[in-house]
């Protein structure tokens, strides 16, 4: 079976960082500046010395000047919490090459990214409920059980959005960045799911895979097309009109969740799988200034 | 455009079986897709946009649609005008019968009408065409043959005179038939307003194409007159009168009855619109006469208005009888008031005698004689050439007889019954009247200057004396004989049919109705005959020596007097289109739509395998 992410990648991958917008409080110490003071090297404030109080800290030279003690504070750094939620229903398991496969990949190499930079990394797969979880893992020593636990991964059940995005929030603690990797074919819609994450403070980053057969189907005369999840059939007779009405439903299918995620303060990217995967992590990825 | 069997477009109610069919029956291959969710939004919109959107898009069902409609067009066979480009050979057919005569609203006779339309044809006749005039009634005649010279065309045209005659085509298109098989491109166009019986067993080599004369117009007509006289005085006449009214309105008004141009009586009628008349006169007449009857009525075909009916005498049949006595012969002819009989035996019968009468009747005489009169011969037989007589048969059964003939009228032989008759062979020319399985039993043929009729059996042999049939087949024989010998000049005939004189020394003059007077030309056999009796009316034959003979001379057809042109006459089952006049020819087309048939069949294959459009 071919490895996730090849040994070149991986070492490219460890030169980037998952921007998030926001700086907020992690649970451990890492390498991103928190609101806490701490013992980062970069300087934050001065207050007066206290008995008890660590005199490594003691600025001599302000007390050469003014003959009182003071205490320099610096930044606390502390690590990023990365929620990745990979989409596993069958309906990922479609196109060429299959969503659920380049999710996979995507779901590797930012997890690859935020081991790297001592992210607390969390990956768990959704179909009708949230699957089991890798992590929470920070250091990229845990890159290789990730790449495991993914390759390991089975699509299964039916999208149900709200439904997992419920359980990821009740069984969340603490803030952070929720990756979500699907092609939000629910039924039941997408708004009341999304809705959940963004009432959490979460900062949602919204990664809509779609195949080349999806965005350019290709089939032709009288067909029943059967639902992978729901085995509902749907009867067309394909023709250009019915082409020019599809295309014109997927563009108001991605637009509205794309005006929906940016309209809560989100990140939105369509992905379709035909564009390289190494394109879209290096390049466009960096591009929306969602890694750098 | 137009169709030679537009019942065919009964077929399209079977379309939209098809398109039911179609999406009954349609099998979708299934294909899983990731999600059903945005198509399910593309139904909802095309639905909401379109509800034909599917019909419109389907290539293949458009394609079966096609394919059915063009099937169902070609069936009703199609036909389109299209301009001839080739040097033709037409045929002319111009109807001048008696319906050609209907004058239209615009004063002139359809005849005219039709004149007008064949001197323009004539008048734009393109270079290397020729063109031939032939005009009919009951007969065909050439007026002009092949020619491209216009002046000469427009004087045959012009020739074609008007008639009272009834319409047979037949003779027309057998005498086109034998010219168009001799050109290369012939055309046979028929000028008439389609007012004659359909022709049978006539295949024409080439299309015949009808150019429909005169519009729908009222008409009155008389169908109808007979006259005979009275059974119980023979001095009195009874005229029945028939008339219809073939217009869609009561026609009312006077008609007058005249006798040798006397009015006689006159009477008041109203006919409802496409209802019959009749009326019954009565008169005295001990001799004979012309009887006139005239509706005075405007209509827009005159010569069905007036009907002539010539009366002969009465007549007295002069009858020999010999033989022994006979109860039921002497009965039967003392019974008619028209006969004067007188009974010899065989060897009291002369020649000489015989001359005096105008039948001798024959009855079980040994070896009779034939006398030069007509012969009734009942059981026993003359010795003539062709009659044989074998040996007697028992109890012959009687298997036909010939209903047509005047002597067999009214007269039913089922009940006859026979104790025994001998076979017996007639002459070739005989008419045979009677037959068992075995052998005639009754004939008649012409023999020593008059007529034969056997009756091989002897009648006291049988129950035939017992029965209606006997007196009325006695004075069958005695009227036909004397129609035979005495009625040899017609007296009252059909329009268009040829009157005959038997040869005579001096040549008979006929006077025709209007007063011209025309000789008599004579036949091959000797007789003389006029074949121009082409108006109704009153015609007198004057011979040498003889007051004049009257015949009459009538219409009483209903195809003529039904003045509705015909839209699409039938040739041998076939029909005929009306064509619009011009250098045009119709050409079917079923032809090229089964090829495109074909084509639209291939293109459904391709589409259906390679998935086109659909």
């Amino acid at each position: 079976m071919e490895p996730l992410l090849d040994q070149d990648m991986m070492r490219r991958l460890e030169q980037l960082t998952l921007v998030s917008r926001r700086v907020s409080a992690g649970r451990f110490k890492g390498e991103r500046r928190s609101r806490k003071r701490g013992t980062s090297t970069d300087f934050a404030d001065y207050r007066n010395y206290t008995p008890g109080d660590d005199i490594r800290f003691l600025d001599w030279r302000i007390y050469g000047r003014l003959e009182r003690l003071f205490i320099k504070i610096f930044l606390e750094e502390e690590d990023l919490r990365v929620n990745v939620l990979l989409d596993t229903s069958p309906s990922m398991q479609f196109g060429t090459p299959e969503k659920l496969l380049y999710g996979k990949r995507l779901c590797a190499a930012l997890g690859h990214i935020c081991l790297s930079k001592m992210d607390s990394l969390t990956v768990r797969g959704f179909g009708d409920r949230l699957g089991t979880s890798f992590g929470p893992k920070r250091g990229k020593n845990h890159s290789a059980h990730l790449f495991e636990y993914l390759s390991g991964m089975e699509a299964g059940g039916k999208t149900a959005l709200a439904d997992s995005f419920e359980t990821f929030i009740r069984t969340t603690s603490g803030k952070g960045v929720v990756v979500i990797i699907s092609d939000f074919y629910d039924f039941a819609g997408y708004e009341s799911a999304l809705r959940k994450l963004f009432a959490r403070d979460f900062e949602v980053l919204v990664l809509h895979v779609l195949s080349p057969q999806e965005l350019e189907p290709e089939y032709q005369g009288d067909i029943r097309l059967v639902d992978s999840e729901f085995a509902l059939t749907t009867d067309v007779s394909m023709g250009k009109h019915v082409m020019d009405i599809y295309r014109r439903t997927l563009t108001t299918f991605c637009d509205g969740i794309k005006e929906f995620v940016v309209g809560h303060g989100g990140y939105y990217l369509a992905a379709s799988t035909a564009t390289p995967f190494e394109r879209l992590i290096l390049d466009v990825l960096r591009r929306k200034g969602i890694i750098k | 455009m137009s169709f030679l069997n537009p019942w065919a477009f009964l077929a399209l109610l079977t379309v939209p079986l098809l398109v039911l069919l179609y999406f009954l029956k349609l099998k979708r291959p299934h294909i899983v897709v990731a999600s059903t969710l945005l198509w399910m939004k593309v139904i909802e919109d095309m639905r909401v946009n379109s509800p034909f959107q599917r019909l419109r898009k389907s290539l293949l069902l458009l394609l079966q649609v096609l394919v059915l409609l063009a099937v169902i067009t070609a069936l009703a066979r199609p036909l389109l005008l299209v301009r001839d480009t080739t040097n033709e050979s037409i045929i002319v057919l111009v109807d001048n019968s008696a319906s050609m005569n209907a004058r239209e609203a615009d004063g002139k006779t359809r005849l005219e009408l039709a004149r007008q339309e064949l001197i323009s044809m004539a008048e734009n006749l393109p270079s290397g065409d020729e063109m031939m005039v032939v005009n009919f009634n009951i007969r065909a005649r050439t007026l002009c043959g092949f020619s491209a010279d216009k002046r000469q065309l427009k004087e045959a045209i012009a020739a074609v005179m008007s008639t009272d005659c009834p319409t047979a085509l037949e003779p027309a298109l057998i005498l086109a038939k034998s010219i168009a098989g001799s050109r290369s491109h012939p055309r046979v166009i028929i000028y008439s307003d389609g007012a004659f019986p359909a022709p049978q067993g006539i295949e024409m080599p080439v299309q015949v194409e009808y150019r429909k004369i005169g519009t729908v117009l009222p008409n009155l007509a008389i169908t109808g007159l007979d006259i005979r006289r009275s059974q119980g005085d023979r001095n009195k006449i009874e005229m029945f009168v028939a008339a219809e009214n073939f217009s869609k309105e009561t026609l009312v008004g006077n008609m007058k009855v005249r006798l040798d141009g006397v009015v006689l009586d006159t009477k008041y009628y109203s006919v409802g619109p496409e209802e019959t008349l009749s009326q019954v006169f009565e008169s005295v007449l001990p001799a004979g006469g012309v009887v006139e009857v005239e509706f005075d009525v405007k209509d827009a075909l005159a010569c069905d208005n007036r009907a002539w009916k010539v009366v002969l005498p009465p007549v007295v049949h002069q009858v020999l009888l010999v033989g022994e006595q006979s109860f039921f012969i002497e009965r039967v002819l003392q019974s008619s008031a028209n006969v004067n009989y007188t009974r010899i035996t065989a060897p009291e019968y002369s020649a000489e005698e015989a001359g005096k009468y105008s039948t001798v009747i024959w009855s079980a005489v040994p070896a009779p004689a034939i006398a030069p009169c007509n012969n009734i011969y009942l059981g026993c037989f003359p010795n003539v050439a062709g009659l044989t007589v074998g040996a007697s048969l028992d109890s012959p059964d009687i298997m036909d007889w010939d209903n047509t003939h005047p002597v067999n009228r009214f007269i039913d032989y089922d009940n006859l019954v026979l104790a025994s008759s001998p076979s017996m062979t007639l002459p070739e020319s005989a008419v045979i009247l009677l037959r068992s399985s075995k052998t005639p039993l009754v004939g008649a043929f012409r023999a020593g200057g008059g007529t034969a009729c056997i009756v091989g059996f002897d009648p006291l042999k049988s129950n035939w004396p017992l029965l209606v049939s006997f007196p009325l087949f006695i004075n069958n024989c005695l009227t036909w004989y004397s129609d035979q010998q005495t009625g040899k000049i017609e007296s009252n005939i059909p329009v268009g049919k040829m009157v005959t004189v038997p040869a005579t020394t001096d040549t008979p003059v006929i006077q025709l109705p209007n007063g011209e007077k025309q000789a008599m030309t004579k036949n091959t056999a000797g007789d003389f005959s006029f074949n121009a009796v082409d108006t109704c009316g009153l015609y007198t034959i004057r011979l040498k020596g003889n007051e004049g003979i009257d015949l009459a001379a009538n219409l009483f057809d209903r195809n003529e007097s039904q003045l509705t042109p015909v839209d699409t006459p039938v040739i041998s089952g076939k029909a005929v289109l009306h064509v619009e006049p011009g250098r045009q020819m119709n050409q079917e087309y079923w032809k090229s739509l089964l090829i495109g048939v074909v084509f639209l069949v291939l293109l459904e294959w391709l589409v259906y395998h390679r998935r086109w459009f659909v």
